[in-house]
């Protein structure tokens, strides 16, 4: 390194000498010669460069593992006035979360809480640059990523802009049950209603869909052509459906649980609040090791315009498209059977809401 | 090498022991000793790197190609600097607001353990509302715009936001109160209570369903795996998930086993449905005309809105409208102080350019539409960052060692009118990031119920922690352990507004940080 000044020095050193006098109160010891030919310089972080589609990136990453239980009364990105054909509601944000908590307490209220975290490794952080139509290099977009992360989300979703990308999956029966509560069917009576019909026969096959984010009333994911931004609602997407791996249902789901653009699919709310879903679970339930069970390419960011970020879950190349404002990427990774979904929920949760789960010890499960 | 370092002032406060002749301290001497310090402040400096250069390097990527940064000019000047290109004077603390070094306990650090002494830092320290970080960080996120700006003239912007904020909150309170006005809170509780042991109970059925639906589904990939791609002469290997159609009397084994592989799973499937069912169905116990769910959710928001509830009617003198309350004052004061003409201490400007030589890897779409990595080259990027009107009034650092290491609590008060992230050299702060108000109010820490562990691991790795709360300090740890905020008023990039950006109320219940040698 070249010379440069250090104008400060003089109080840098007091400072540095006064934090070894704390130090001292416990003992040091030399280190041997060996054990110091053993100690390299640890990479704790590194950048990466990289461009695409006329972006240049920076990634900064940091090597590290961390776990943590963490309660957050607001957090709110991308707070501006916003009124666009694909704006999904009246919400004042992109990002609106109340109440946001990473991590859980099991037992939460008794003297056997425990603290199950949030593990994240290898956060980063993340320019993107372009060169305007006058030559001129601006910054173009910043986002915070984890390389893995793992554990409970919870949190009361005003709104939210990005991907969000998760599973219901459910027996064709709890469909069945629902559909005639909420219509007011008995056993007889549902032979008579063709949708009822439909799901008797399914029994109890496992149906399952890809649900996201999703404009109230509709279904839309997007609005002439451009994504949707502050939605309100999850749900299946306007012209997608059920499906069922069930060999006798597989013809006949697709067509009697489709959502044709009024969110519902075979007469069920195809579309949920996502303030229903209070706690969702990030990465594979049934795989502790965040290396397997980890999801990958969370990130949050902000853009001034629809800047493509590479997703970093993907094995072929791919990167995420992103629009103007606050941006959330809760994407699935992988495909066929080794997908992994940020979240998955059971078919009662969608229909009735995921109750949040404990994040807080004693009474209260939120708001500590 | 230009150097433009004038007039750097020192001023030692209260330190009697240092017109004595300097004698080493032993550990046993070093742990009597408390009360003395030292107070410093900088006066009329300021630094400007000029023409001098310094580079940065062994950084890497993550292939392991080197990089380098280039610092090109940095500086530190008083607020007004036009970001250095003036040499306006700066001045850190006063000699009635000095920073302070000095071991403490007892009451100077109230949250000490007893006997516990700890070596402290810290920064200048104002209690009038325009000059403590906090409040005025506060103050700055409802305002939104950079106070004095063309447009941004009138400070009780803030407070009609926070107005508006308040109302909100107390909307919901008030429509929860109706709703059990006749129920009464107590008793809701009670009943949420009573209803939930069910839930646990099918909870953990559905868990242990879950799992046997695993089992069997990896019992069937397993078997399926093995299956012969025809059995009995005439039956074709059905897709995954079929059977045979043999069905449990094919006489291949494997083919047999497969298909009651299959019968398991779809068992097991339904009883899991079964199970998820049965939960569905508890949350959805009916009392006083609302489902559990329902119940729950509202007890919980009221609770946080207003504090648990501890009488049927409960009052609202805790939880997040007391403090938004609160916060709300101090807003005011802020606000009317301004009104009133008052003005802040001043703050620094600080910046840095650099030039990065940094590996790029360039990707691209083929002529199939295929996104394709190509070769990588070196990219030279301009980059600066400055902060206007810098401050870090109020912040403190406690430090002292046990046995398991050194320990610490902090609090970081930093604000600054704004950051300017550059990629330019000959542009404006319209091609530019720019975060006005910028409030970090970061606490880690505290002495008593949550130490920070700072440690080295045999392996060179760093391990940062903050023990957990639990059952037999929660109540405490709530009341005591500080939340962290971080606010920025308004953030443009390229000119492009995207408001304000807040992360409220942070506190960390627990956190285990261990850094990883990259690449991995």
């Amino acid at each position: 390194m070249r010379p440069t000044c250090h104008p400060l020095k003089p109080l840098l050193t007091l400072l540095c000498g006064s934090l070894f006098v704390c130090a001292a109160q416990a003992e040091l010891r030399p280190m041997a010669d060996n054990e110091l030919a053993e100690i390299t310089g640890q990479a704790l972080i590194t950048l990466d460069g990289l461009t695409y589609g006329g972006f240049e990136y920076t990634r900064v990453n940091l090597g590290a593992e961390i776990d943590l239980l963490t309660n957050i009364d607001e957090l709110r990105l991308g707070n501006y006035s916003r009124n666009q054909p694909n704006t999904a509601s009246t919400q004042p944000a992109d990002i609106r979360i109340d109440n946001f908590a990473l991590g859980r307490v099991d037992n939460a209220n008794s003297s056997n809480a425990t603290v199950v975290p949030f593990q994240v490794r290898d956060p980063y952080l993340e320019f993107a640059f372009k060169v305007n139509g006058q030559g001129i290099r601006e910054v173009a977009g910043i986002r915070l990523g984890f390389g893995r992360a793992r554990g409970d989300l919870s949190g009361d979703i005003h709104s939210l802009t990005g991907n969000m990308q998760g599973l219901v999956t459910g027996s064709a029966s709890t469909a069945r049950e629902y559909y005639m509560q909420q219509n007011n069917l008995n056993g007889f009576t549902c032979t008579f209603n063709f949708d009822c019909l439909a799901l008797s026969l399914a029994g109890n096959a496992e149906i399952y869909s890809e649900i996201q984010l999703v404009k109230n009333g509709t279904g839309d994911t997007t609005v002439n052509g451009q994504p949707i931004n502050r939605a309100t609602y999850i749900g299946v997407p306007n012209g997608s459906s059920f499906n069922t791996d069930n060999a006798l249902l597989s013809g006949l789901l697709p067509s009697i649980a489709k959502n044709n653009g009024d969110c519902t699919a075979s007469g069920l709310p195809a579309c949920f609040p996502l303030l229903n879903y209070k706690s969702i679970f990030v990465g594979d339930r049934t795989q502790s090791d965040l290396s397997i069970g980890g999801a990958q390419g969370i990130f949050f960011s902000l853009q001034n315009q629809n800047v493509p970020w590479q997703d970093l879950a993907s094995t072929n190349n791919q990167f995420v498209a992103t629009q103007s404002g606050a941006f959330a990427n809760f994407a699935k990774s992988g495909e066929g059977a080794n997908t992994i979904y940020p979240f998955i929920v059971s078919l009662y949760e969608a229909l009735n809401g995921a109750a949040r789960v404990p994040t807080c010890i004693g009474d209260l499960s939120k708001g500590c | 090498m230009n150097r433009h370092l004038r007039e750097i002032l020192f001023i030692l406060l209260a330190l009697p022991g240092l017109s004595m002749a300097m004698e080493a301290l032993d550990d046993r001497e070093l742990g009597e000793v408390s009360g003395a310090g030292v107070g410093f402040f900088l006066d009329d400096f300021f630094y400007d790197q000029g023409s001098a250069s310094a580079q940065v390097s062994g950084l890497k990527d993550s292939q392991g190609n080197a990089l380098t940064i280039d610092l090109e000019r940095a500086y530190i000047k008083g607020d007004g600097s036009q970001r250095g290109a003036l040499d306006t004077p700066a001045q850190v603390g006063t000699p009635l607001h000095p920073f302070t070094l000095k071991v403490v306990s007892g009451a100077a650090a109230p949250t000490l353990p007893s006997g516990t002494q700890a070596l402290q830092l810290t920064t200048p320290t104002w209690d009038d509302p325009l000059n403590d970080t906090h409040q005025y960080g506060l103050w700055s996120y409802y305002q939104g715009c950079l106070y004095g700006e063309a447009g941004c003239t009138n400070p009780t912007q803030a407070q009609v936001a926070i107005d508006t904020e308040l109302s909100s909150l107390e909307t919901t309170r008030n429509a929860l109160l109706a709703r059990y006005q006749s129920v009464g809170f107590l008793t809701l509780k009670s009943g949420i209570d009573q209803d939930m042991l069910l839930v646990e109970q099918r909870r953990t059925q559905v868990s242990t369903e879950t799992t046997d639906v695993q089992a069997t589904y990896g019992t069937m990939q397993t078997r399926y795996a093995a299956a012969p791609a025809t059995a009995d002469l005439f039956y074709a290997k059905p897709a995954f998930g079929q059977k045979y159609g043999c069905g449990n009397i094919c006489i291949n084994a494997a083919a047999r086993a497969y298909n009651t592989s299959v019968d398991s799973y779809q068992t097991q499937l339904s009883e899991l449905a079964a199970a998820q069912k049965a939960l569905g169905e508890a949350w959805s116990v009916q009392r006083h005309g609302y489902s559990l769910n329902q119940r729950a959710t509202d007890f919980d928001e009221f609770s946080s809105l207003c504090g648990a509830p501890t009488a049927e009617s409960p009052t609202c003198v805790v939880g997040r409208i007391q403090k938004t309350k609160d916060n709300r004052n101090s807003v005011v004061l802020v606000a009317t102080s301004l009104q009133n003409g008052g003005t802040r201490v001043k703050g620094l400007d600080v910046g840095v350019e650099a030039t990065f030589s940094l590996p790029s890897t360039a990707y691209s779409v083929d002529g199939n539409g295929n996104i394709i990595k190509g070769a990588t080259t070196t990219r030279n990027d301009f980059f600066s960052i400055n902060l206007e009107g810098f401050t870090l009034n109020g912040a403190y650092l406690n430090l002292w060692g046990d046995s398991t290491g050194l320990q610490g609590e902090a609090s970081l008060q930093m604000y600054t009118d704004k950051l300017v992230i550059g990629t330019c050299r000959n542009c404006t702060d319209a091609n530019r990031l720019v975060a006005k108000n910028l409030y970090f109010d970061i606490n880690l820490g505290q002495a008593s119920l949550q130490p920070l562990n700072f440690s080295v691991l045999g392996d060179g790795e760093l391990r940062l922690s903050l023990p957990s709360v639990t059952w037999n300090n929660h109540q405490a740890f709530y009341q005591q352990v500080p939340k962290s905020n971080i606010s920025v008023g308004n953030l443009s990039m390229g000119g492009v507004d995207l408001g304000s950006q807040v992360v409220r109320g942070m506190r960390v219940d627990y956190l285990e940080v261990r850094t990883v040698n990259l690449p991995r």
